[in-house]
């Protein structure tokens, strides 16, 4: 490490497992850091573990996380000349990097331009368009418009009605008829003008069976790489829940095409950071331009892990000023990578979200097995923040090594007191048509039924029951009273 | 210790005989004792169905501590009373664990007469609450009884251990230190109310539970004045108004609930330290008491065999083994629990009497309690025991025995006649408790003699009156004088009069001893006030 | 009081029958030998029939978390106090069907409203769902406001309803 630090202080905009992450790389690039929490979040490890940290207020412990000017006053006081925005709240806010801009303080990830220009659903397809990249075919049009009727004629059903500004899985609703259609953009146009305060919404054509593909782009602006993709393809509720590197479904050469076209539209924007490239991948091999992440994904570690790069490290220094020094042709993949999301849900009962108290966690261990957490005990699980709590990484030589790796990683996690989705992530890695690799987005509802199997055994019944007659505090309390000889003669009557 | 050897020969057809005799007699006795607790008529239990009330024994199940023993005392009191009209005497007592303690258990039996107390109700209550004072427990009543049973009252109400002892017990309880709970399921009316009003908690269900010295009628008949059962003792008034109970339930189930919390806040007395080892189940099989209980009550049988079923790893160290032998002693273990036994192996001699007189004083200095084992057909009479001066060695024994410090607990196995019965702990002696083998007998002299001496009674009073019956009213007048001494001699009837506290199968013995031997533990022992006289 | 256990809505009876250097359990009807070795706090070993088990348990007032054979079950321990504490008169109660945060209140309290009426708007899982009234009546409480989180069950809107003439 060199004797100057890039930047005097870094603040981590972010919480949760994200923030954490982000805190490990400023500590082995030996930055100070600063940790900003809602008081909800006090007693979580970053917190504990950042040089410094701030306490935020707002009317939800949310929007206390997307408040700008609280955020960057805090900058101004503790003399922080970086902002790390991780992803979700601020991470693709062109205006907040603007403003850090303004006060000369840098922001971790690419120029405010480039994050308008990509954030914009409409925008940024049509720049993807121009630049001759293959994008789905859509309109854009509202409920009222004159066109509409015309404009629909031209598609083909089913359809996804998308915001404009949306992402993440939000905002968005699949329709099969011309009659939903016109309902759901009315929903939709008012859903997106309150989630993202930009009422614009456009229609695609959706592909039930497409895979969910994505490229990891790092650049400096002028030396732009890829590395590799990842398959997202294994979603509920429009969100990922599985993903892996590489994806299954590729040759070297499909590889290498696809690849190239997100560093083609990386290059073409003079893309400075680390940033996502995400495409639609159709049985027939055709893949089409979906959007641009500015950001870092919750899902680059398996990236990481297959490449062996630090991508926050990377991001760090490209915001320094530095220059990219990895070349593509240094780069290369090794095994595969499977990450698993931990969300506090109940997966067999519509994926609704879960609260409660961490009572007790036993983190997984293990060569190559990454578990990537904000976790801690006694932590409050609330709706107030996202589900996801935490990621295992899983890396191996081969995809069935590291299918079988996450199954006993995740066998080994314990969790007690929020119920999480791990039965059902371990549903799905065992599920034989997982195993074959030939996975797409429609994965989790065609086999609703196979992952619904959530069996006890009546031996599992028995030692459940008999663990918690035994371990009750109550129960407990009472058998060690019990006087002898009582206990000993048990419930005799004469 | 060295393990008894068992001369039993469990294949032999006498073993074989006496067991087939002994099963037919628990059966009748578990018949009995299910008809007791449980044959009710139909309208009784749906009236407490309508009531919402459980059945007593359901309160009980509910309110003891899961996976601990019951000990029920006199099952089948009342059983030759009454016409059998009151079974158990209405009502329930025992001692058992609620929430980790050792507590003695007065619940009235509602599903019966409305739990009306009979004059044995009052005999069986207050001695439930006499092994409260004796062995220092705490008392959970469940109260839900009708009161008094008016056209037996004279028998029930005057005299000093009648139901005035009910509460005097409660009193002296309180005194000691022992706590006391009521649950109130029913209606608490005049003396009853005492009971709640005694304890030192009470909880009381709304709707059905009521606690008052009159009830409305008897309000209306002194004063004029209307008033409802809530209005005048409901549970709402007495804890938010009087002050007479302390929490109010809404339901049975609650009720109970409320009171295991309340016992778990009780602090736990430390017991008197008893040596005490690893408990181990006896060598030998308990089952096979059956076997060697004869099937005539003046056939003898070796009370080593029976304390090989009884004691831990059936292990004996016996006293004196070669002096006195129709007196069994020595110490073994009951559920742990260092003991010294006495049984009878036949008639006690002068040498017998005295090493029975002697044991029991080691024990005592020892802090050993006692377990006596009653086969016993009295003192040997005649010349020579007499100049011997075995009246002389029978003072002796009782005045060890009624003098000792220790707890003293008697099982009638057979045979109890004659002042044998006082000498090995018969009831008048004040052991913690006592229990009879089914097939058992009291009496002042064995059934044969004593009808002889009452047919010779007859005939010289009918020849006053001028009356000779010839051979064969002889023979019939024999019969009925037998048959009426021998039902007042069995054990149905010593348990019915409560001179017992409950007929036990013989394999039960080792349970109802060691939760026996548990309890007294909870009170301290006196100290020895003389030497050990070698007799 | 017997111990009673629900696990997904169906309720078990675990009964002790007696306890020496191992406890001889009634589970569910099945009379087994039970052992449980404690490693730590939350960790243990259970012998059911001399078959060890591994397991982790945590416990939240009336609640059991107990991890074996990498699976959590959640196990609910009956409350002795049964449900005689129901004040039986929760029928204007509108409860939250899910945990969530409160968009919008549509009500003040005082308000009157008909059955069906949307009352609230909350989030949960990223879709809105409209909280309607559960019986005609007048408005008496609202239990969280915009902006505020709430967990299941969670009471939202408290009505009283309308006297029947």
């Amino acid at each position: 490490m060199t004797a100057e630090p890039l930047f005097k202080k870094v603040l981590i905009a972010n919480r949760g497992e994200i923030a954490l992450r982000i805190l490990r790389a400023l500590q082995a690039m030996e930055i100070p850091s600063v940790a900003i929490y809602h008081s909800s979040d006090r007693h979580s490890p970053v917190v504990r573990l950042a040089d410094e940290a701030v306490e935020i207020t707002g009317d939800s412990p949310s929007s206390a996380h997307l408040d700008v000017e609280q955020i960057i006053s805090i900058c101004h006081e503790l003399e922080v000349d970086a902002v790390h925005p991780c992803y979700g709240f601020l991470s693709e806010n062109a205006k907040f990097a603007r403003a850090l801009n303004d006060a000369s303080i840098a922001f971790i990830g690419p120029s405010a331009e480039v994050i308008e220009l990509m954030g914009d659903k409409i925008t940024s397809r049509e720049f993807v368009e121009q630049h001759g990249f293959p994008v789905p075919p859509s309109v854009s049009l509202d409920a009222d418009d004159a066109g509409f009727d015309d404009a629909i004629a031209a598609m083909q059903f089913p359809l996804v009605v998308k915001a404009s500004a949306g992402g993440g899985g939000k905002g968005m609703s699949i329709v099969h008829s011309v009659e939903e259609l016109q309902s759901t953009l009315r929903i939709a146009a008012s859903e997106a003008e309150k989630y993202f305060g930009d009422k614009r919404v456009y229609v695609e054509r959706y592909f039930s069976s497409a895979r969910h593909i994505e490229v990891q782009i790092l650049g400096d602006g002028e030396n732009i790489i890829h590395l590799g993709e990842r398959e997202c393809s294994i979603q509920r509720r429009f969100q990922k829940i599985i993903e892996e590197a590489p994806s299954p479904a590729f040759t070297q050469e499909k590889r290498d095409q696809i690849c190239e076209t997100a560093a083609g539209i990386a290059r073409a924007a003079h893309y400075s950071s680390a940033g996502t490239v995400e495409f639609l991948y159709t049985p027939e091999g055709e893949f089409f331009f979906l959007e641009m992440n500015t950001r870092i994904q919750v899902e680059h570690p398996v990236t990481e892990m297959v490449y062996n790069v630090d991508l926050v490290q990377e991001q760090i220094k490209i915001a320094a000023g530095k220059s990219l020094d990895i070349k593509q042709a240094d780069v290369s993949m090794s095994g595969h990578a499977i990450e698993c999301r931990l969300c506090a849900e109940d997966a067999f009962n519509g994926f609704l979200p879960e609260t409660g108290k961490v009572l007790y966690l036993k983190e997984p261990t293990g060569e190559r097995v990454r578990f990537d957490s904000g976790l801690y005990q006694g932590q409050d699980v609330t709706t107030a923040f996202d589900p996801m709590l935490a990621k295992l990484i899983v890396h191996a030589d081969t995809r069935d090594q590291a299918i079988h790796g996450s199954i006993k990683a995740l066998k080994q996690l314990v969790l007690l007191g929020v119920k999480i989705n791990t039965q059902y992530l371990i549903n799905v890695l065992s599920h034989p048509a997982f195993k074959t690799g030939n996975i797409d987005t429609g994965f989790v509802s065609t086999f609703i039924d196979d992952l619904k199997v959530d069996s006890t055994s009546q031996e599992q019944l028995q030692s459940v029951l008999a663990t918690a007659y035994l371990t009750d505090r109550n129960t407990k309390l009472l058998l060690d009273a019990t006087p002898e000889p009582y206990a000993a003669i048990g419930n005799w009557r004469n | 210790m060295r393990r008894i050897q068992s001369k039993l020969n469990t294949n032999s057809a006498e073993f074989k005989q006496y067991t087939q005799h002994n099963k037919n007699i628990i059966t009748e006795f578990s018949n009995k004792q299910n008809d007791a607790r449980f044959k009710r008529p139909q309208r009784d239990i749906d009236r407490l169905a309508k009531q919402n009330k459980m059945l007593p024994r359901e309160r009980l199940d509910l309110l003891l501590d899961p996976g601990t023993p019951f000990l029920e005392f006199s099952s089948l009191a009342a059983n030759m009373a009454y016409d059998g009209t009151a079974p158990s005497a209405n009502c329930i007592t025992g001692i058992g664990i609620v929430g980790g303690r050792e507590v003695v258990i007065n619940a009235s039996d509602s599903s019966n007469k409305g739990g009306a107390w009979y004059p044995l109700t009052v005999k069986k209550i207050v001695r439930a609450l006499d092994i409260a004072v004796e062995n220092h427990l705490p008392v959970i009543h469940l109260c839900d009884s009708a009161g008094g049973f008016l056209p037996l009252q004279s028998d029930l109400f005057g005299d000093k251990y009648m139901a005035g002892r009910i509460f005097r017990n409660q009193v002296q309880l309180s005194k000691m230190g022992c706590k006391q709970l009521s649950l109130v399921f029913g209606h608490c009316t005049a003396g009853g109310a005492y009971t709640p009003a005694l304890s030192d908690y009470s909880v009381i269900v709304n709707g059905t539970g009521a606690v008052f010295l009159g009830g409305p009628p008897l309000v209306k008949a002194a004063t004029g004045e209307d008033v409802t059962v809530d209005e005048l003792g409901g549970a709402s008034m007495h804890t938010s108004v009087s002050g007479t109970c302390d929490y109010y339930a809404g339901s049975e189930r609650e009720a109970i609930a409320i009171g295991r919390e309340i016992v778990m806040q009780w602090e736990q007395k430390s017991k008197f330290a008893l040596q005490r080892e690893t408990p181990e189940d006896p060598y030998y099989d308990p089952t096979e008491l059956l076997g060697i209980i004869p099937d005539d009550i003046k056939k003898q049988f070796d009370m080593k065999e029976v304390i090989a079923r009884i004691v831990d790893g059936s292990r004996f160290s016996e006293y004196q083994p070669n002096y006195g032998e129709t007196m069994i002693c020595g110490f073994a273990n009951i559920w742990g629990y260092k003991v010294g036994i006495l049984g009878n192996n036949g008639v006690l001699f002068n040498d017998s009497t005295l090493k029975a007189a002697h044991f029991m004083a080691l024990c005592n200095q020892n802090n050993i309690p006692l377990v006596f084992l009653q086969n016993i057909t009295g003192y040997m009479i005649g010349k020579e025991y007499e100049q011997r001066g075995i009246t002389k060695d029978g003072a002796k024994m009782l005045m060890i025995q009624g003098g000792v410090e220790v707890p003293k607990f008697t099982i009638m196995t057979n045979g109890s006649f004659g002042a044998g019965n006082y000498g090995m702990c018969g009831r008048s002696w004040d052991a913690r408790t006592t229990f009879s083998w089914p097939q058992s007998q009291i009496s002042v002299m064995g059934s044969d003699q004593a009808a002889n001496t009452l047919v010779t009674i007859k005939l010289a009073q009918l020849k006053r009156e001028g009356i000779e019956p010839d051979a064969k009213e002889l023979e019939a007048i024999r019969e009925q004088v037998l048959a009426n001494y021998e039902n007042q001699t069995s054990a149905y009837y010593t348990s019915s009069e409560i001179w017992d506290d409950g007929i036990i199968s013989p394999v039960d013995t080792r349970n109802a001893l060691g939760i026996s031997i548990s309890a007294s533990l909870n009170a301290p022992f006196g100290d020895t006030k003389y030497g050990v006289l070698r007799l | 009081m017997q111990p009673k256990y629900i696990i997904d809505d169906t309720e078990y009876l675990v009964t002790p029958i007696r306890r020496t250097d191992s406890i001889v359990l009634d589970i569910n009807g099945h009379t087994q030998d039970v052992r449980l070795k404690w490693h730590d706090e939350h960790y243990g070993e259970i012998t059911i029939a001399g078959k060890p088990s591994q397991f982790y348990a945590a416990q939240d007032e009336d609640r059991l978390y107990i991890h074996i054979d990498g699976k959590v079950w959640e196990v609910n321990i009956a409350d002795e106090f049964g449900a005689t504490q129901d004040d039986g008169n929760s029928s204007g109660n509108v409860t939250a069907p899910m945990p969530g945060v409160v968009i919008e209140v549509a009500v003040n309290q005082g308000d009157s409203v008909n059955q069906g009426d949307t009352v609230m708007l909350i989030e949960s899982m990223k879709l809105q769902t409209e909280i309607k009234a559960s019986v005609t009546g007048t408005v008496t409480s609202i239990g969280s406001e915009a902006g505020a989180s709430f967990n299941k069950g969670a009471v939202l809107v408290s009505i009283t309803a309308e006297e029947q003439s």
